[in-house]
């Protein structure tokens, strides 16, 4: 007789019991007589877990609610500010992809003022939805059941609003970390060079230096935000206090989105001309045709960038203009000048098949180098025993006198 | 081997293009009348000179350029345009003209210096001419003996010879040209066997076989007190294998009989002793096979002459009258050295003629050598050729020289030879190279057996002459007396005397019946004959001796030969008269 104590069941077999064992009912139990509560019977169970599964969608949020009176404030805030952060990333993220995407369409032939002026934009488009996060933030409290009865629009509305009105215009003659006034712009630079280390970097190709000041003097006086890292001040001074104490007043000039961020202002065109899609066409070499007359041609279609990569045999590219591309660590076969296959008139090739004769073939070398070392073993093991040989010529004992023998 | 051809491929080339129709006897029909039309203006020109005393005196040199001059502007108006043009035609043997002894390739280049004292014949020399011309590789070559007489005598209003040549040279004269009609009427008979007299039967039935032919052609010579000289052949060619390149390529199912010492040999040593082991050669002996793929490129006498084929009766003839003493008929390579070892009088010079060897490459270093090799590739196909046919003013303009005499075209021949001279250059490396062969400059010679006999050998059977390379498997001259060719080639320089001989060579197509124009199975003469080579005036102190059962049979075979309705049909091939060309 196999029984379950909890439940006060009986089973005819063990399969039963262990069966009942693993179900969500004994388990149930098992969690009431820990609780010195009596045992339930299989229908209330059943009744209970089918009320419980209608009312889980409406009792989730009073769930939440629930748990959100057991953490304090401060953890609740705390956990706000993260999801902020995380969506601000995301914008961020997504305004960073749209101006490369821009900065690809945007083709050579268009001047480069339009580029600069839509990046500046979706930049502008960008910083703004930044702010209205930042704005958000700050009046989250004061506001938050207004911000939770708006819709999303008027929110980005009413934050922009916020936004511009606490703006602060940071002219290009004065300091973006300490407010201090210069005569003209290019002391202001000095000054925040030599003092607070505002490297610009790349100076060659910068194209808009004014621009680039303006744009970092917008980071910080509209959005708040410090130039390296992702600190957001709730207003100018706040950034401010944190850039000098942090000594964050330096352009940060080292990942590539980094780079991006302000390639607008910069003009790197000078240098394609020594890379030339290096990064792409680093590793291949030009193969040279069959025919060596049309070497002009083809350096000529070097010169275009292979649209399309016709098929790739496994050892070369072929490219649709004919052109085969290898691989460098072939070069030294690529340079080889073979002959040409002799094509045979008629009458060689009558003369070539009715030969018989046995021409010299070339010998095979690993069998020569074999019979070299034989050889050279051969030789050694006989001096070897010419060596000793010698050793006992003289060793005759006793005088013999060879006639008397 | 480098160079392959596909097994396909090799049976078109070998084989589908062989068969005789109506298209390959037209070229080779065209092939015969060129070559023959050549060796008439070539005797023109010697007769109207020598015999005549008409129009200016030409050099062998100048003689061999006009030739080859003339084979050339004749083949380029030939098979030129349309669907029947071919690619390769062309000469297939340079003009060569061989005074008395020389056995040979002798065609010297026009500013040849080495060869200025034979620049002239004399009277009494018999002089061979032989050419060949090719069109897509069906060949047509030939060889005539002529004689150089002495100034003649008005007769019937016609210039004659005083009187006909005598001595060995007339007796070498009328064997050549007997063996050879012997051995073309014999080949005629093989198209219609029924009518081989009854004693040629041999085991295999009435056939004419190797063996028949070697043995027809040693009696001939026999009767005449003369020998066959070593090279001597009657081969199947082939298109494109004409023989041009015996001894370079290893021709593979190579038909034909060939004469050499070896023969020789057996036949001295069967009248000297009755020992059969001594004739026949033991396995040891033999050295045939050796070096070779493929037995049938060794020629035996143990072939079949079928119809559809076509061969080459190449016999020359050497008489032997005037010595006491048995020896040996052979060839010295004239190596063209000068110093100590030659005097003025006696023939060396430098080989003029060379034939590519396509299994061999090599990258040249000298630019004139590369571009040397490219012209010869080009324009030569794979016959034998000259420096002088590289040459942009090659054929000479004859028309120019016949009217307006030799001084018009002295301009041309001078660059001519400016650009034979820049070609040597380049020649010289393509040689070393071996990616030409040399067609040596060979003179008969008559060495007394027991210069052999007593010479000593120690070095055996071991020393092949490399420089002067033979067909496969009779690289050993002596074999049964296991004397080598370096060997031979010593002994040959202090105690041999030269001889003269003489050569008739005729090139036949046994064409089969159906395709022939009168249905009946024929033989086609491509070249020689009685309308180009007629024997000269000699007499001879000897004749065939008709008691002999052989004899008679073959008397009665030429009869049958000459019979155009019920014997042997043999078509001749007729030169163009030369007012048309």
């Amino acid at each position: 007789m196999y029984t379950c104590n909890t439940c006060s069941l009986q089973f005819p077999t063990a399969e039963d019991q262990r069966v009942h064992m693993k179900s969500d009912w004994h388990r149930y139990n098992l969690k009431r007589r820990v609780a010195n509560l009596p045992a339930i019977n299989e229908a209330l169970f059943l009744e209970k877990v089918s009320k419980l599964t209608i009312n889980e969608e409406e009792e989730t949020p009073r769930k939440e609610v629930k748990n959100n009176k057991q953490i304090t404030k401060k953890e609740q805030r705390r956990i706000e500010k993260e999801a902020l952060l995380e969506k601000k990333k995301q914008l961020l993220e997504i305004a960073k992809q749209n101006m490369l995407k821009s900065y690809h369409e945007g083709t050579l032939n268009e001047t480069n003022k339009v580029i600069t002026s839509e990046k500046k934009e979706t930049i502008v488009k960008e910083e703004e939805e930044v702010a209205k996060l930042s704005i958000s933030e700050e009046s989250k409290e004061e506001k938050k059941d207004e911000v939770e009865n708006l819709t999303d629009d008027q929110l980005a509305e009413r934050i922009m609003e916020e936004k511009l009105k606490n703006k602060v215009e940071i002219p290009l003659e004065v300091c973006l970390f300490c407010n201090k006034k210069f005569p003209y712009f290019d002391a202001c630079i000095t000054h925040m060079h030599k003092n607070h280390g505002f490297y610009i970097p790349e100076q060659k190709y910068l194209v808009d230096k004014e621009g680039l000041v303006r744009y970092m003097g917008e980071k910080i006086g509209l959005g708040n935000v410090c130039v390296v890292c992702d600190f957001q001040g709730r207003s100018i001074e706040a950034v401010r206090a944190h850039m000098l104490s942090k000594n964050h007043c330096r352009i940060p000039y080292e990942e590539e989105d980094e780079k991006l961020e302000i390639s607008q202002f910069y003009d790197f065109s000078s240098t394609y001309d020594d890379i030339s899609f290096g990064d792409d066409d680093g590793d291949w070499e030009d193969v040279e045709g069959e025919d060596v007359g049309d070497d002009d041609v083809e350096e000529e279609e070097e010169e275009d960038l292979p649209q399309q990569v016709s098929y790739n045999d496994g050892v070369e590219l072929h490219l649709p203009n004919g052109t085969r591309v290898g691989h460098r660590s072939l070069a030294r076969y690529y340079r080889q000048n073979l002959r040409p296959d002799q094509v045979l008139t008629e009458g060689q090739g009558t003369v070539i098949a009715a030969e018989s004769r046995h021409l010299m073939t070339i010998a095979d070398r690993g069998a020569l180098l074999e019979k070299k070392r034989i050889w050279k073993n051969e030789k050694h093991h006989q001096d070897r025993d010419d060596r000793r040989a010698a050793k006992f010529i003289n060793n005759q004992p006793h005088y013999r006198d060879q006639l008397l023998q | 081997m480098e160079l392959a051809v596909a097994p396909q491929d090799q049976d078109i080339l070998l084989r589908t293009k062989n068969v005789i129709n109506e298209s390959v006897l037209n070229k080779y029909r065209l092939a015969g009348q060129v070559s023959q039309t050549a060796l008439t203006y070539l005797t023109k020109l010697i007769n109207d000179s020598y015999h005549l005393n008409q129009g200016p005196k030409l050099t062998t040199a100048e003689l061999c350029l006009v030739g080859d001059s003339f084979l050339a502007s004749y083949l380029e108006n030939v098979y030129k345009s349309g669907v029947n043009s071919v690619n390769e035609k062309g000469i297939a043997q340079p003009v060569t003209i061989d005074v008395n002894s020389v056995n040979g390739g002798f065609g010297p280049e026009i500013d040849d210096e080495e060869s200025k004292n034979f620049q002239y014949f004399e009277i009494g020399d018999i002089v061979t001419i032989s050419l060949g011309c090719h069109i897509d590789g069906y060949t047509a070559n030939l060889s005539h003996t002529l004689v150089i007489y002495p100034p003649g005598e008005e007769k019937d209003g016609e210039l004659r010879p005083t009187g006909p040549l005598l001595g060995n040279k007339a007796d070498t004269i009328i064997a050549a040209h007997i063996a050879n009609e012997a051995v073309i009427n014999l080949l005629g008979a093989a198209l219609t066997p029924e009518k081989l007299p009854s004693i040629f039967n041999n085991n295999v039935g009435s056939v004419v076989t190797g063996s028949l032919i070697r043995q027809i052609v040693d009696e001939i010579a026999t009767n005449f007190k003369c020998v066959v000289v070593p090279g001597s052949r009657v081969r199947r060619i082939r298109r494109f294998l004409a023989g041009q390149s015996e001894g370079v390529v290893a021709e593979k199912e190579y038909k034909g009989v060939v004469w050499s010492e070896a023969d020789q040999e057996a036949s001295l040593l069967e009248k000297a002793s009755t020992s059969q082991e001594l004739i026949t050669l033991s396995d040891k002996q033999n050295l045939r096979g050796k070096g070779i793929n493929q037995v049938s490129a060794i020629p035996t006498d143990d072939f079949v002459v079928t119809p559809g084929e076509v061969y080459i009766v190449d016999l020359k003839l050497a008489s032997i009258a005037e010595f006491n003493e048995v020896g040996l008929v052979t060839l010295e390579t004239l190596d063209g050295y000068t110093g100590k070892n030659h005097d003025k009088d006696s023939i060396n010079i430098k080989p003029s003629i060379f034939v590519r060897d396509f299994a061999i490459q090599h990258t040249l270093k000298l630019r004139t050598s590369r571009q040397t090799l490219n012209k010869i590739d080009k324009t030569r196909s794979v016959y034998p050729f000259k420096l002088a046919h590289l040459s942009e003013k090659f054929p000479l303009d004859l028309k120019k020289l016949h009217v307006e005499g030799p001084e018009s075209i002295k301009s041309d021949i001078d660059l001519v030879k400016k650009e034979i001279r820049n070609a040597r250059l380049g020649l010289s490396e393509i040689i070393n190279h071996h990616l030409a062969a040399t067609k040596n400059v060979q003179v008969v010679k008559f060495l007394p057996l027991h210069h052999i006999l007593n010479t000593a050998n120690p070095t055996g059977t071991h020393g092949f002459d490399a420089a002067n390379p033979t067909l496969p498997g009779l690289e050993l001259p002596l074999p049964r007396l296991g004397v080598s060719s370096l060997k031979l080639k010593a002994l040959l320089k202090k105690n041999s005397i030269v001889i003269p001989v003489a050569r008739e060579q005729s090139t036949v197509v046994l064409v089969q019946q159906g395709i022939s124009t009168g249905g009946r199975p024929e033989l086609l003469r491509l070249t020689g004959g009685s309308k180009t080579s007629k024997p000269s005036w000699v007499h001879s102190n000897y004749q065939l001796d008709e008691s002999k059962d052989i004899i008679k049979s073959l008397l009665q075979l030429i009869k049958l030969g000459q019979d155009k309705r019920f014997g042997i049909n043999i078509r001749e091939t007729q030169p163009v008269k030369l007012e048309h060309v």
